[in-house]
């Protein structure tokens, strides 16, 4: 009895570890450090994009944009690390490269909090439905990065302090990945021990309560939007310092991606019930999944065939689990 | 009315998880009879309708039609019989016509073209069903241009339509004005003429005294007695339907605190004109009338939670406005919503999760929550209250629906609010918690907090109520206080205020 309450509670953990077990034995290479190491390198940009859609998704919200505010956020942080530089050849000192780099830094956020906050004016404001307006976000969004990035793919990380971002490493296990789990640690305190975290499960679970009971419903729905631009923001950056190089087309469908690690995290689309360390163990099942078929050799066009088959089986799951509790 | 029953129902018993809904229930109904069936919420009676209705299958018992025993399983067998059901909300086709709602299901074809309808037979067949019950209705008119009564009186049709012989009609003139009741019971008559039996479930203890032959008083799931027209007063049946235990609530005496909270010209377009009050500490002022009085909605429009418009708010002595929730709990006024799971309850969270709902905001500057503070806070309302649970952590979905509503007065009461607002503290709610929720009010109000409460029932309000204002139409027409707090001197007020708007 307690083990099964158990295997429902982690069953993502469950199910991870099994395919864990069977891709060790039976996909060449699978199991070897590199490759390991390697499923984290790609879980970790995209889930901290993950991690911060988790938040909104828990309110009952969705936010469809983050994965063009990863590619304006990049273009915008490239092209301020390498500025008008690259035409007179000269390469920077860090000292000179400084006021750049706070912008490079600074910048990113600055509009992916300025998306988060739009989306969320317009969807708390109006109580509309957050998959429209973050859907035309999405295309606005992705318009300003192809419109900053001029259509061109910009190369060439100069400043070494931001070039580490991407490239430091601890334990031959890059930071970024430290920095990943640290980010989720962070975020699952927000939700679990502060009464906004909390305010975002009530809102998420009946937002007419909610209103009634006098949350600050606006307030709370407008900060999870900011959240998850600021984390798309945020994975931006370590995307641009790891590749060295943006463009507009950067991050594209990755807000697919996301909503799947989410989907799979066993947090519920209508809201109410989630965890952002639960989409954490959803991101590196699909990236360990999607990594196992690249080993096995077998086609991505099967790939996208295999995720849609991943989120049809969690829904499932999800909708089977709901009707329990019922 | 000698003769043999049409429909015998004996000893019929139900119980949802823990809860006894009916214990052994005996009804009778005679042909061409109107039986009523009245009791509080919770006291059975629909549980009762929906088993003969084949919804709910039943723990035990018999039911006998013609003094054959039966079995009613589902919808359908009870339809096979000739019984059928009028809903409180009913659903039809608003864009189809009366004729094609009448036969929904049924469409009459013409011979030899299985596929085409007989518009022209259909209109006929409509047209006789309706002069049956001598209903004025078109009908080839589209439904959603009639009015929500001839709507339902399209319902009767309907039923009327396919082999008829018990009609059951829950709370079917809760949404009608007295012209329009007239004319359900004029169709009720003409149902009897034709041998048709009618059940009929009402808490308008006015109209049952009317229409019903015979009267059956439903109290806790039993049955406490059924009684022939002009065999009983009033005031028995209400003491039949309320019981013992609540007569026994003392009222208290009236030493009136000061003055805690005044209204001056509450107005909401087309539904509350200009009503004012005045709320003391430690009283528990009641707002009545019959359902379209504006009752709820001012108490709504109190709490900013329906636009509306109030001259003079003042709160302690000081002026005050409150246009949204948050605003109320500033000022120490906390309110329960009138239904449970839409409103109120946050699924999926667990018990303390949704405690303290209200408590959060006390923390919200502070940001971070500390789950030790939470939980002792939580447990000592919950205790309070006396909500039987497994433990805090529970999820919410396993309290009962009375254990619930204690659950959402312990999250009221986690703020030590200095007025609480209650709208419809008991709907849904099974007996015991009912007069344990009472009890909660009660001492509420010993300890000095002020409280203005509605209820869908009359007897509750004025059972609870040191004072009352009586609503009709909008317009508050009587204000009354102790001993002159009677459900009798409520439903004379509302009749007389309505009967003036008819002639009016």
């Amino acid at each position: 009895m307690k083990l099964q309450n158990l295997l429902r509670r982690e069953a993502i953990l469950a199910v991870f570890i099994v395919l864990f077990v069977i891709c060790s034995f039976f996909v060449p290479s699978f199991f070897t450090a590199r490759n390991l190491i390697n499923i984290l390198k790609q879980s970790a940009i995209i889930g901290l994009v993950v991690a911060g859609l988790t938040i909104t998704v828990i309110a009952g919200n969705v936010d469809l944009s983050v994965g063009s505010v990863v590619s304006f956020a990049a273009v915008i942080a490239l092209t301020y690390t390498h500025a008008d530089l690259s035409q007179t050849n000269i390469s920077m000192t860090a000292q000179e490269g400084r006021p750049l780099l706070a912008l490079a830094f600074s910048l990113p956020f600055l509009m992916g909090a300025a998306v988060g906050l739009i989306n969320g004016l317009i969807i708390s404001r109006f109580q509309a439905n957050s998959v429209i307006i973050t859907l035309g976000a999405l295309s606005a969004v992705r318009g300003g990065a192809l419109l900053v990035a001029g259509g061109k793919v910009i190369y060439g990380v100069k400043n070494p302090v931001f070039a580490a971002l991407g490239q430091a490493q601890l334990f031959t296990i890059p930071v970024y990945v430290f920095i990943f789990v640290a980010a989720c640690i962070v975020l699952e305190l927000l939700l679990r021990r502060t009464s906004f975290g909390r305010y975002v499960y009530l809102i998420g679970a009946n937002l007419k309560a909610a209103i009634i009971a006098g949350v600050p419903v606006a307030r709370v729905q407008i900060l999870t939007f900011v959240i998850s631009g600021l984390m798309a923001a945020f994975a931006a950056l370590i995307l641009v310092a790891r590749l060295n190089t943006a463009s507009g087309l950067i991050g594209n469908g990755w807000e697919f991606d996301a909503v799947t690690a989410v989907v799979i995290g066993g947090t519920s689309l209508l809201g109410g019930r989630g965890s952002v360390i639960k989409s954490f163990q959803g991101a590196i099942l699909v990236t360990m999944i999607i990594n196992a078929m690249v080993l096995l050799n077998i086609p991505s066009s099967y790939q996208y065939v295999a995720k849609a088959l991943i989120i049809l089986t969690a829904v499932l799951i999800d909708i089977r689990t709901r009707r329990e509790a019922a | 009315m000698a003769g043999e029953a049409l429909l015998r129902m004996r000893e019929v018993r139900k119980t949802f998880g823990g809860t006894v809904a009916l214990s052994g229930v005996d009804f009778d109904l005679n042909p061409g009879e109107v039986h009523a069936i009245i009791g509080e919420n919770g006291a059975g009676k629909s549980t009762l309708m929906k088993i003969l209705c084949g919804v709910y299958p039943m723990d035990g018992g018999s039911i006998l039609v013609e003094g054959e025993p039966v079995r009613i399983q589902l919808p359908k067998d009870a339809l096979a019989l000739g019984i059928n059901m009028i809903h409180q909300e009913f659903a039809n086709f608003s864009k189809l016509s009366v004729a094609e709602n009448v036969f929904v299901g049924r469409l009459p074809r013409k011979a030899g073209f299985p596929l085409a309808l007989d518009s022209r037979d259909l209109l006929l067949r409509t047209a006789e069903v309706l002069g049956r019950l001598r209903l004025p209705i078109d009908p080839g008119a589209r439904l959603d241009s009639l009015s929500v009564a001839q709507q339902q009186l399209v319902e009767v049709a309907k039923a009327l339509s396919a082999n008829l012989r018990i009609l059951i009609m829950d709370e079917a003139t809760s949404s009608l004005n007295l012209r329009e009741s007239e004319q359900l019971f004029a169709t009720i008559e003409a149902l009897k003429v034709e041998g048709i039996s009618v059940v009929y479930i009402s808490h308008r203890l006015k109209e049952v005294m009317d229409i019903a032959d015979r009267i059956t008083v439903l109290r806790d799931g039993a049955n406490v007695g059924t009684f022939p027209r002009g065999h009983i007063e009033e005031a028995a049946i209400i003491e039949a339907m309320l019981g013992r235990r609540l007569r026994a609530a003392v009222k208290k005496a009236a030493t009136r605190g000061p003055t805690v909270f005044s209204v001056t010209g509450l107005s909401i377009p087309g539904k509350v004109r200009n009503l004012s009050f005045e709320l003391h500490r430690g009283e528990i002022l009641g707002i009545t009338g019959l359902s379209g009085s504006g009752k709820e909605l001012a108490i709504r429009g109190l709490y900013g939670l329906w636009p509306s418009r109030i001259e003079r708010m003042e709160c302690n002595g000081e002026q005050v406005s409150i246009s949204h929730p948050s605003d109320g709990l500033s000022l120490g006024i906390t309110y329960l919503a009138e239904e449970r799971k839409n409103m109120s309850v946050f699924p999926q969270l667990t018990i303390r999760e949704n405690a303290s709902v209200l408590w959060m905001r006390s923390v919200w500057r502070r940001f971070v929550v500390s789950r030790r503070r939470e939980r002792e806070a939580s447990l000592q309302s919950l205790r309070r209250v006396n909500v039987k649970m497994a433990g805090a952590e529970s999820p919410v979905d396993s309290l009962s629906g009375g254990n619930q509503q204690k659950m959402l007065l312990a999250r009221l009461l986690m703020v030590q609010p200095e007025i609480v607002i209650l709208n419809d503290p008991t709907r849904g709610v099974d007996v015991g918690s009912k007069q344990e929720i009472y009890q909660i009010i009660y001492q509420l109000a010993r300890e000095g907090v002020s409280i203005i409460m509605t209820s869908s029932e009359i007897p509750e309000v004025t059972a609870l109520a040191d004072r009352v204002i009586v609503m009709s139409k909008g317009h508050k027409i009587a204000e009354l206080s102790d001993a002159e707090v009677t459900t009798d001197n409520v439903l004379a007020l509302v009749t007389q205020a309505a009967a003036a708007d008819e002639h009016g």
